[in-house]
């Protein structure tokens, strides 16, 4: 199990190589547990940017995070993007779902939705 | 104990943001007026800076640049309802945004999010309230 500060540098780590393929990070939550990292949210590049996403760019994106020292695995969970098995792995892009915002569970906190307090 | 500082022109978010991040043991400080953030983060040493982008008197990100002039080694999390906030339909802003979020320092969150949204984005960020 990685020591909390350790934890905070792999997230750093995993951020910066997101940013550097231009992802919006906004949409996506990063969650390390152990010698795992886990991505989930919506897989895209900022808005505005023309360069599309492309399988051979997640898979780099994936290779670089899972050469963060000390990183066993990487999965990613998205609504845009689903790894399948057909040929090895490999990511194909998927019909976004349209309630990857309304229809998650969970409180909202703000925007829209009015404030609870738990 | 983590100190947190939350910046808003919105006080039902600011209130929000208090109770929860509070109840998860992290010690925050809530103010609506972006000019005090300066002479707040002068006092008090933050882990983290949480920014809405969209405020009247002075945006998240003016604020962001006025305290990474001066290099106190926090952490800054944005706050938007804007999907395009960080629209770089120019090279300018491209450079812009990556001056900004490069470092892996900062990271953004859209409006609207969930408790564990936000939980997960701090803790990301920080660590949880007590290491």
């Amino acid at each position: 199990m990685h020591k909390p500060l350790q934890r905070v540098e792999i997230y750093r780590q995993t951020r910066v190589i997101l940013v550097r393929q231009l992802i919006d990070i906004g949409r996506l939550c990063i969650t390390v547990t152990g010698h795992h990292i886990h991505l989930k949210g919506s897989l895209h590049r900022l808005p505005g940017v023309t360069m599309r996403l492309t399988p051979a760019i997640i898979h780099e994106m994936f290779g670089a995070i899972r050469r963060i020292p000390g990183i066993a695995r990487v999965d990613g969970n998205f609504d845009n993007w689903k790894l399948v098995n057909e040929q090895g792995q490999v990511w194909v892009e998927s019909q976004v779902n349209a309630t990857s915002l309304a229809g998650r569970s969970g409180t909202f906190v703000a925007g829209s939705h009015s404030l609870e307090q738990k | 104990m983590k100190k947190i500082l939350a910046v808003d022109d919105d006080a039902t978010i600011l209130r929000g943001l208090k109770i929860i991040l509070e109840q998860k043991g992290y010690d925050v400080t809530v103010t609506s007026k972006p000019d005090e953030v300066v002479e707040l983060t002068e006092k008090i040493n933050f882990d983290l800076v949480i920014l809405d982008v969209r405020m009247p008197v002075k945006s998240g990100v003016e604020i962001f640049d006025e305290l990474k002039k001066k290099n106190l080694g926090m952490r800054f999390l944005f706050i938007t309802a804007y999907l395009k906030s960080f629209s770089v339909n120019s090279s300018k802003m491209l450079e812009r945004w990556q001056q900004t979020l490069a470092d892996g320092e900062s990271d953004v969150l859209y409006k609207p999010f969930t408790l564990d949204d936000l939980y997960l984005k701090v803790q990301g960020m920080i660590g949880p309230a007590r290491s």
